[in-house]
């Protein structure tokens, strides 16, 4: 996950995972998949909680 | 002569618990404390509507990890396939795993998932395993997938079209890059 030039944790949101892989192409799709997947969990070690990325729009699912 | 290896079939799981609807986390006896989750995938599948609501991500994390802990506990890789197979069996869902390459790792990372899983397939689930060019850089990735699953032949399809020049047209090159020594 990239760090912005501050040092501060960058909040993304699902919807913003979502517009990015509708405008990317065949296999860039799935490199913004593995964007996400980075993200939740560098969200999760920066102290954000399951409940916030919930709110910010992320599922997820157990059976 | 006493065999002493024991076969990894016959490793039991961790307990885990279920934080329903959202993850799992297991307590290995070394006392390292793991995370794990599935997550919606569906974006990166958003021109297969139909199939795109039942992929999802798999992430593992290690959570905690007590000092001077070191040497390999099996039964991490059996929990995790239980998780996992658990998942697959009761939805019609699919998985994808996507290696992290931030820390250079994710051929050591996509290897041991892979024979995770492997070792604890009894035969009804399919791996298939992708990689995506970018740049100089390998994007090693797999989907797992019920063989009852339905829609198998449309997400393996989807799958193959997505990852473009991997799994089955390309699959020597994969074994190849998988047989690197540095592997």
């Amino acid at each position: 996950m990239q760090q912005p030039a501050n040092g501060k944790f960058e909040i993304r949101t699902a919807e913003y995972f979502k517009q990015k892989a509708k405008q990317a192409k065949g296999k860039e799709k799935l490199l913004v998949g593995l964007e996400m997947s980075k993200y939740l969990t560098a969200a999760l070690q920066h102290g954000l909680t399951i409940e916030e990325l919930k709110k910010a729009g992320f599922k997820f699912a157990t059976v | 002569m006493k065999n002493l290896k024991k076969p990894v079939l016959n490793l039991q799981p961790y307990n885990y618990i279920t934080h329903k609807p959202d993850y799992y986390s297991f307590t290995t006896r070394t006392g390292c404390e793991y995370d794990c989750y599935f997550f919606d995938f569906s974006s990166p599948f958003c021109d297969y509507p139909d199939l795109a609501p039942k992929i999802f991500g798999f992430n593992l994390i290690l959570k905690y990890k007590p000092a001077d802990i070191i040497g390999l506990d099996k039964r991490i890789a059996a929990t995790v396939a239980d998780i996992i197979k658990v998942f697959l069996r009761k939805h019609s869902n699919v998985v994808v795993y996507i290696c992290d390459n931030s820390d250079n790792r994710e051929k050591a990372r996509f290897h041991k998932f892979y024979h995770w899983f492997k070792s604890y397939n009894d035969g009804s689930f399919i791996q298939l395993r992708g990689v995506i060019r970018a740049g100089n850089t390998n994007i090693l990735n797999a989907m797992l997938i019920h063989k009852d699953n339905p829609q198998l032949q449309d997400f393996i399809e989807a799958f193959e079209i997505i990852t473009e020049i991997f799994s089955k047209p390309d699959d020597d090159e994969l074994q190849n890059m998988l047989n690197e020594p540095e592997w």
